[in-house]
């Protein structure tokens, strides 16, 4: 038994694809797996499949599909205003959120990161995670009551100042609130970016420091390529995460329907109904954009790991 | 001596006598003064931030405080005088809220277990076994992470409702065993890599099968990892809304997310007459701060697991 296993496991020469494949421990990962496999199967090929044949069909829950080609991706891309509105607000969300984001997150992980004075760090890390950890439906309520025209301390802080407060909620500010919403969830950036700083070698601090170097410089050459990593992986993650946004937008009833009107409510809209947004289209329709997104997301992710080749330093860490 | 007594003099202002001895000079003086100050700044604006991250949570228990009056007051009262305690009581009875704490503990708890049980199998596979096809599988593993969520949602649905599994807890309960989710999987893995082959070869030359070694060698090693796993899905499965909101329209099945949309009609009918809309706001922001309190509690005490899990995969890029 020892020595079968050895023997599939250790000469790798002169034995086989196939023969390696029904090795013992070939066997026994299989073995390990199959709770995924199966999970996989059911839950995410099968799905891929289906949703690309529901997307070119016209399909209502209680009826059976009827097939209708491309013509839910020609209406999308040609006719349907929901999608252009959605198209556009998505795209300017994540071209606020995510900058934003990261750039928010890394000052309060370089805030955390001073060498020296900060007692308590636990404390402070806890406190700034708290709003990522409440319930959305409960911390978005909270949100736009604060928000609110006539009864939140917002308001109050502008008439305290002598100014009139603006209404948050039916100018463009709409989006902002989102935007603000989102930048409220900073815990999980901050902890990552965290992580990444105190991962650079201090020597290469010291060496700047005796080579004169200012702070900008030290920033601009050593911490900025060293966290370059990190920034790459929020950078994708906060594309993907928001094009995708719809719960905030769900929740956010204050919200004009112009200003709610996302990607993501599109497709939970169309299959299930219940956002206002026009007529339900079904569930093929909803496959459709969809699978919209999904190109948008893969397009956007490929050309983001091309760029990364010029601005991310793996070799610093 | 006399130059002892001339450096004691020298400083005049009390306090700094500390920095001054190291050397004698004023420029030190100077420069911890200017360390005291920068101190002053960062707490500051560690103050300032902690001011927004917690504001929106001050607020809703402040509304949550007032009478129905107070609610609307305006201008807003920033404290209550008399702090409505009260207001907490029709959470518990207008609502049923041993009801939907019940759902909302099956849906977090059993999904959870599932996660930790076939995540861990299946990361230990591809962490320690060895099979030719294992790095290309984990390939598969680590693409889904990135796969929109949407693009899935409506052949998943179709397949709940064609086995009558609407309306149960079916949809909460068995893809997390199957596989545990593509995040979960790739953590345990980097830790279950952490752990020395030697342990394992010492176990497997004792005649231990790989199933012995994964229960009573890996697991008890990986306890740290397996319960940022296990809080991590209890935080989502506690915190979730659409997936209950597709997949449950039995108001007997609903957890609190589902609930507390529902509660402002609910409570409706109990309230003093020429009570409405915004005025019902602090029994809303009563039962968000109830949902969210056992969440709350459980990271502060826990925290440490969270931002292990969180460095984990933000140092992976």
């Amino acid at each position: 038994m020892q020595l079968e296993w050895q023997r599939a496991t250790r000469i790798k020469g002169g034995v086989t694809f196939w023969q390696e494949l029904r090795s013992k421990q070939s066997r026994i990962f299989f073995a390990f797996i199959t709770p995924w496999i199966i999970g996989f199967l059911v839950f995410t090929a099968w799905p891929m499949l289906g949703s690309l044949y529901y997307s070119m069909t016209s399909y209502k829950v209680t009826l059976s599909p009827e097939w209708v080609g491309l013509n839910n991706y020609r209406y999308l891309l040609t006719k349907d205003l929901n999608f252009k509105l959605a198209l556009t607000n998505s795209a300017v969300f994540t071209v606020l959120s995510v900058p934003l984001g990261i750039t928010s997150s890394l000052l309060l992980a370089t805030l955390l990161n001073q060498k020296q004075g900060i007692h308590g760090m636990t404390f402070w890390r806890a406190l700034f995670y708290v709003p990522t950890i409440l319930p959305a439906v409960a911390s978005s309520y909270m949100f736009q009551w604060i928000f609110s025209y006539r009864y939140g301390p917002i308001s109050s802080i502008f008439r305290f100042l002598g100014q009139a407060p603006p209404n948050f909620f039916t100018t463009d500010l709409a989006q902002w609130i989102i935007v603000l919403f989102s930048l409220w969830h900073f815990g999980p950036g901050m902890i990552i970016f965290l992580a990444g700083l105190q991962g650079i070698p201090q020597v290469l601090y010291e060496a700047a420091s005796i080579d004169g170097a200012n702070r900008f410089q030290t920033f601009r050459h050593i911490t900025l390529p060293g966290i370059s990593p990190v920034i790459f992986f929020q950078f994708t993650n906060g594309l993907i995460g928001s094009m995708q946004m719809f719960q905030v937008a769900w929740f956010m009833t204050s919200l004009p329907l112009q200003r709610s009107i996302f990607l993501g409510t599109l497709v939970y809209g169309n299959a299930f109904g219940g956002t206002g947004v026009g007529t339900a289209g079904g569930m093929g329709y909803a496959s459709a954009v969809a699978w919209v997104i999904f190109a948008i997301v893969m397009v956007i992710t490929l050309l983001n790991f091309l760029g990364a080749r010029h601005w991310v330093h793996y070799e610093q860490i | 001596m006399a130059a002892l007594r001339v450096e004691k003099r020298q400083p005049g202002s009390a306090g700094s006598a500390r920095n001054t001895r190291r050397s004698g000079a004023s420029t030190p003086q100077a420069a911890g003064l200017l360390n005291n100050l920068r101190t002053l700044m960062l707490y500051g604006l560690l103050l300032v931030v902690s001011c927004i991250t917690i504001m929106p949570l001050f607020w809703a228990l402040a509304t949550s405080l007032k009478t129905f009056k107070e609610v609307v007051a305006y201008p807003p009262i920033f404290w209550p005088p008399v702090p409505q305690w009260v207001n907490y009581i029709p959470v518990f009875t207008n609502w049923d809220f041993f009801l939907h704490l019940r759902n909302t503990f099956i849906i977090a708890f059993g999904g959870s277990v599932g996660a930790v049980c076939s995540a861990s199998l299946t990361a230990y596979a591809f962490a320690k076994l060895k099979s030719p096809v294992r790095d290309a599988l984990f390939l598969l593993v680590l693409s889904t992470i990135m796969l929109p969520g949407f693009v899935t949602l409506i052949p998943v649905y179709m397949t709940f409702y064609k086995f009558k599994l609407i309306n149960t807890f079916g949809p909460f309960l068995i893809p997390p065993w199957l596989g545990g989710g593509a995040w979960s999987i790739f953590l345990l893995r980097q830790f279950f890599k952490t752990i020395p082959d030697d342990l394992l070869d010492a176990a497997r030359v004792d005649g231990a099968s790989e199933f012995r070694i994964f229960a009573q060698v890996m697991v008890p090693l990986a306890t740290p990892a397996l319960a940022t796993i296990f809080l991590f899905s209890f935080m989502g499965g506690w915190n979730d809304f659409f997936g209950p909101y597709i997949y449950l329209s039995r108001k007997a099945m609903w957890p609190f997310s589902l609930a507390l949309v529902a509660l402002q009609s609910e409570i409706a009918g109990d309230l003093p007459p020429g009570v409405v809309g915004s005025m019902t706001q602090n029994i809303t922001m009563a039962a968000s701060l109830i949902i969210a309190l056992p969440i709350v509690i459980l990271f502060f005490f826990t925290q440490r697991y969270f931002v292990e899990g969180i460095t984990i995969t933000g140092m992976k890029g």
